[in-house]
């Protein structure tokens, strides 16, 4: 669904929508029209039929002209060279076609009611009206113009006369919108609007959680482990540098780079690589493998997500696991960047897991799925644990760099 | 309701795209179908002098009417969406009554009558039009056109004439081809312009929203730090001046972990509804006594069904007759199914749902499966379905 037209551009868009059905119409008569003509020329070879064909055609291509290019002028242009149309097409069918009565009558019909499908340009109502209205008063007075050259009587086509009436009957109706419209419409846009505050809220709401989680609760968690006595410089260092992110104005809004060199390979900058620095620098041995090149392609969200969801996997694995040792691999396809992080510690069991520890579910899946990504955990109690990260991606380019790079034999 | 997505409609129709504007169609639908079994009515009485079986003619009058009668009844809101049988069925049944009609005339008939069937279907068409894809409307509108037109040069060559077969065969499929396709680009171009509508829309309120997020983000750091600032802050900021761990301090992390903690989970647990609902104002009491949705169904919703069932329960909440703290949801799991309940007390329910709360339902019917409404003088019960995602 979608949210909908207002009420003041409803009867204006359908009303500009009806006008192109009723140029398909209207072609579609003409093109039957001259098939007619062609089919009648067939069972009388002799007589000038395909003239009236050819004659209708100008219209037939003008009617086109008008559809596309909606101008004043191409509906004129339609109504002049339609009108000519008919009235030689009248004279020729009336004389060489007499003998296919009933059939000749058709074909003026056909004609006559497409040229009253001009539905020229007009921004209200009664402009689509008076442009019925000319399309019938020219289509009649070709026809009977021709009738009287022809030494006929002028007679009134009352199909002609009916389809006019249902054609001004139906655009009324077309274009009529509800009163419940009015009222509705503006509930349906306030509600799009709310509920895009409130998932820009929860977005935020779930990006202020991981990082409290990676920060405050961390630390928190540090200290109520720690023995009594003195907190190393480093941890003392942490937790300053982790304060004055929590204070700084622009900590839900600001991506954390990291202190990476610029003069490492390019598949060694980024968000990404300064995560897997920063475990490496807690004493974790993380072996990467893979296609590093791929977090190029990551948007910067992407990129600053997924280092982040990667930093606490890794995190998870110094205080949970039981080992120091990890694998981190990359790999990319056409649109998604896939990330594994293994190692072979003890393991858990997902369904056994507290409510309350939000590392794999906050820092982690949540962050992920933020981004359009997904999270998939294998893990049992003295098996390891294995955690697929997907997140989205540009389409691949072709690299030199990454073509050259053998991303086994280079560590970060 | 994004744009960026996928759309849910393979080939979207301006009744899925905008159920609003289509309530606005039922008057074009009232007259066309009407119309349409008028014009069969004068066309049976002018064949009743070639008639030799006028039981037939009746049947096909009456196949007309059904005819009629499923474009009104498959286009209104309460059978919302209009859906592929019901257009099929407008088909069949125009059709089976040409055939009925030709039958009724066996051997004593003067005229082709085919032309008859292809008016009467083609202004059911043109009623249809926002209500089916334009891809099936031209290609259904196509085969119709060709059987006519098969009708019609068989019971040509029955009836002497000196016009071609093959004009009757035009004549019999003109309307109908020209009624259908003009049917066709029509709701083709609706779908086109809504998309465009939308494409704009989406753009503002990007732009809005990219006005709003500053207040958002600015509320939601200040939300934070009011929390950290009376737990966490003195603590940290204590330790990292002091260098220094005591028992106190180990008691004190512990404690002021495990009350952040409880705030975060109930947070990541509560759904958009709750939040909705909360900010509504219909909550004076626990939100959770008001939406009842255990294991957080309604995150599994897409955003047109949230931004539907948002707006209508923004509509019933605001409504001049609702009783205050009635409001009740709860969403039920089974399996990937999910089916929500929504109630409230409403003065006069049964006149909202026809008027006030017309237009959200029409909405709901649309994005939801199986919607039931149920309105007394006092009470509205609406059931809806969708599936997880």
């Amino acid at each position: 669904m979608s949210i909908g037209l207002p009420a003041h551009l409803a009867p204006l868009v359908v009303r500009r929508a009806f006008t192109a059905a009723q140029h398909t119409f209207g072609a579609t008569l003409l093109g039957v029209g001259i098939m007619s003509i062609l089919v009648m020329q067939g069972h009388h070879v002799d007589s000038n039929l395909w003239i009236a064909a050819v004659v209708m055609l100008p219209s037939f291509a003008m009617l086109f002209i008008a559809d596309f290019d909606r101008s004043v002028l191409w509906a004129l242009g339609y109504l002049l060279l339609g009108g000519i149309g008919i009235h030689v097409s009248t004279r020729i069918l009336l004389t060489d076609g007499a003998q296919f009565e009933a059939g000749i009558l058709l074909i003026l019909t056909t004609f006559s009611v497409a040229i009253l499908m001009v539905a020229g340009p007009a921004k209200g109502l009664v402009g689509a009206l008076l442009w019925t209205l000319a399309g019938f008063a020219v289509a009649e007075s070709s026809r009977q113009s021709a009738r009287i050259a022809l030494g006929l009587s002028p007679s009134l086509d009352i199909q002609i006369f009916l389809i006019s009436i249902a054609t001004l009957i139906v655009i009324p109706l077309i274009s009529h919108v509800h009163r419940l419209h009015f009222t509705a419409q503006p509930g349906l846009h306030r509600a799009l609007q709310n509920d895009q505050i409130a998932q820009l809220r929860s977005r935020l709401e779930s990006r202020s959680a991981a990082i409290m989680h990676d920060t405050v609760l961390n630390h928190l968690a540090t200290i109520s482990n720690s023995p009594d006595g003195a907190l190393s410089p480093k941890a003392i260092a942490e937790l300053r540098k982790d304060i004055d992110t929590i204070i700084n104005d622009d900590w839900l809004t600001e991506f954390d780079t990291g202190n990476i060199s610029t003069s490492a390979p390019p598949w060694q900058h980024g968000a990404l690589a300064g995560a897997i620095r920063e475990c490496v620098a807690m004493g974790l041995d993380v072996r990467t493998t893979g296609d590093f090149s791929v977090a190029k392609r990551l948007s910067r969200e992407c990129e600053v997500a997924l280092s982040q969801a990667v930093k606490q996997c890794l995190v998870n694995v110094i205080r949970h696991a039981g080992v120091l040792e990890a694998e981190v691999g990359i790999y990319g396809s056409e649109t998604e960047a896939l990330v594994m992080v293994v190692d072979h510690g003890k393991g858990f069991d997902e369904t056994e897991t507290r409510p309350d520890r939000l590392g794999l579910r906050g820092s982690v899946k949540k962050r992920i799925q933020q981004v359009g990504g997904s999270v998939r955990i294998w893990s049992s109690p003295g098996a390891g644990t294995s955690i697929m990260i997907v997140v989205p991606c540009q389409a691949t380019e072709i690299d030199p760099h990454v073509v050259d790079h053998d991303p086994n034999r280079s560590g970060i | 309701m994004g744009l960026s997505r996928k759309s849910r409609f393979p080939e979207p129709t301006r009744q899925q795209l905008d159920p609003i504007s289509a309530l606005g169609d039922r008057v074009l639908v009232l007259v066309l179908s009407l119309s349409a079994f008028g014009y069969s009515l004068i066309a049976a009485i002018r064949m009743v002098p070639e008639v030799s079986q006028p039981l037939l003619l009746v049947f096909a009058l009456v196949a007309t009417a059904i005819a009629s009668l499923t474009v009104i009844l498959a286009s209104s809101q309460k059978f919302a969406p209009f859906s592929k049988l019901g257009h099929v069925c407008v088909h069949l049944f125009v059709i089976a009554a040409l055939i009925l009609m030709v039958l009724s005339q066996l051997g004593t008939d003067k005229t082709v009558d085919a032309d008859f069937a292809s008016v009467t279907l083609g202004m059911l068409l043109l009623a249809i039009g926002p209500y089916r894809p334009a891809v099936e409307i031209s290609t259904a509108a196509s085969v119709s056109a060709l059987l006519l037109a098969f009708v019609a040069m068989v019971q040509a060559s029955q009836v002497s004439s000196k016009v071609p077969v093959a004009i009757f065969a035009l004549a019999a499929l003109a309307p109908v081809a020209a009624l259908g396709f003009a049917s066709s680009r029509l709701s083709g171009r609706l779908v086109d312009y809504l998309k465009q509508w939308n494409r704009s829309l989406y753009q503002s309120f990007r732009e809005t929203s990219g006005e709003l997020s500053d207040e958002v983000v600015e509320s939601v750091r200040e939300e934070r730090l009011r929390i950290l600032e009376s737990t966490a802050l003195p603590l940290l900021h204590a330790l990292s001046e002091s260098g220094v761990v005591g028992p106190e301090d180990r008691a004190r992390a512990s404690a002021i972990s495990d009350e952040i903690r409880k705030v975060m989970v109930a947070e990541a647990e509560r759904t958009w509804l709750e939040v909705a609902v909360r900010d509504f104002g219909a909550a004076p009491e626990r939100v959770d006594a008001l939406v009842s949705d255990p294991k957080g169904a309604a995150a599994w919703m897409r955003n047109d069904e949230r931004i539907a069932l948002r707006a209508l329960a923004d509509a019933v909440i605001h409504d001049p007759a609702y009783v205050r703290r009635s409001f009740r949801v709860s969403i039920a799991v089974d399996g990937r199914e999910c089916r929500g309940t929504m109630s409230a007390e409403l003065v006069g329910a049964e006149q909202a749902v026809r008027f006030q709360l017309a237009p959200y339902l029409a909405v709901i019917r649309i994005l939801f499966s199986d919607v039931e409404v149920k309105a007394s003088k006092r009470a509205l019960r609406i059931g809806f379905g969708y599936v997880r995602r």
